[in-house]
């Protein structure tokens, strides 16, 4: 197996991460990676990448790596975001990367039966998902501010 | 009332609800980013459904490659209707079928289960 690895910075929108999921497969079956590994990595890019479209400050931009450290896949996320969406994203991760599977799993259970918020479009499950399926401890920044903009990077491993 | 087809897409699945033969088909790949927009013409054919046909024997049938956890509480919606349904006396229940090798898609099938009193049958497939 050769060391996977993409990169994409811009826009993100369905259409885009309907043609990167193909792109990374194809990649992957190619690589002759196997089912587990195929299921996972797009099931983890997706909710990353919706992420980045969710909490965006400058209109659905972002980063996106996927890569390979030691033996295992990893995706990484880095987008700008306004100073007030760093709470809320601190409030949602909090407790998450250290949670245990079993606390993960009722915390997924529980949000998943809430109903939608009014400001997003999303449901709130993404980030329990992660940490869920995150084979490494599910990693975070918040990066700059201050003069520069202020960015989230999020990492997930297979 | 009529049956609603709506073709499959990229990120959306194949949607075939046929109050006729009390079959709801959901098929494919479900990840929009925007999950509600996409579903609501659903939501709403589901509810007016269990009004209007309170007779007809239904059965979900899930049979999704991949779907995203936005998905997962509109497929939560979706079973809440079902289970309103069975309180009022409706006989429906609920076909999840998966990959034999998918136990993210066949896990989901049980976070979603957990709790329902609506008939959940799991089929594991080739």
């Amino acid at each position: 197996m050769t060391p996977l690895a993409l990169r994409y910075q811009g826009f993100f929108n369905d259409s885009i991460t309907g043609q990167l999921t193909a792109l990374m497969e194809s990649a992957l079956v190619e690589n002759q990676r196997d089912f587990r590994t195929r299921n996972r990595l797009k099931a983890l890019l997706v909710e990353q990448i919706q992420n980045i479209q969710r909490y965006s400050s400058q209109t659905r931009q972002g980063t996106l790596e996927v890569g390979q450290e030691d033996e295992a896949l990893y995706i990484e996320t880095v987008n700008p975001i306004d100073p007030e969406a760093k709470e809320r994203l601190t409030a949602r991760l909090e407790g998450l990367a250290d949670a245990d599977e079993q606390t993960l799993q009722k915390r997924f259970r529980d949000a998943m039966r809430e109903p939608f918020s009014d400001d997003e479009t999303g449901a709130g499950l993404g980030f329990l998902f992660l940490a869920k399926k995150s084979s490494r401890k599910l990693d975070y920044h918040f990066i700059g501010g201050e003069g520069s903009d202020l960015c989230f990077r999020l990492k997930s491993y297979i | 009332m009529d049956k609603l087809t709506i073709a499959p897409k990229n990120l959306t699945p194949y949607i075939d609800l046929d109050p006729d033969k009390g079959l709801l088909v959901f098929q494919g790949e479900s990840y929009p980013e925007n999950v509600l927009a996409f579903y609501r013409p659903v939501l709403d054919w589901i509810k007016a459904y269990f009004e209007h046909r309170p007779d007809q024997e239904t059965q979900v049938q899930v049979s999704l490659r991949y779907m995203n956890t936005s998905s997962t509480k509109i497929f939560m919606m979706i079973f809440d209707l079902c289970q309103e349904a069975v309180e009022r006396g409706r006989r429906v229940s609920i076909l999840w079928k998966h990959h034999k090798e998918d136990d993210l898609i066949r896990e989901m099938g049980e976070d979603l289960s957990d709790g329902l009193k609506v008939p959940f049958h799991f089929v594991a497939e080739e």
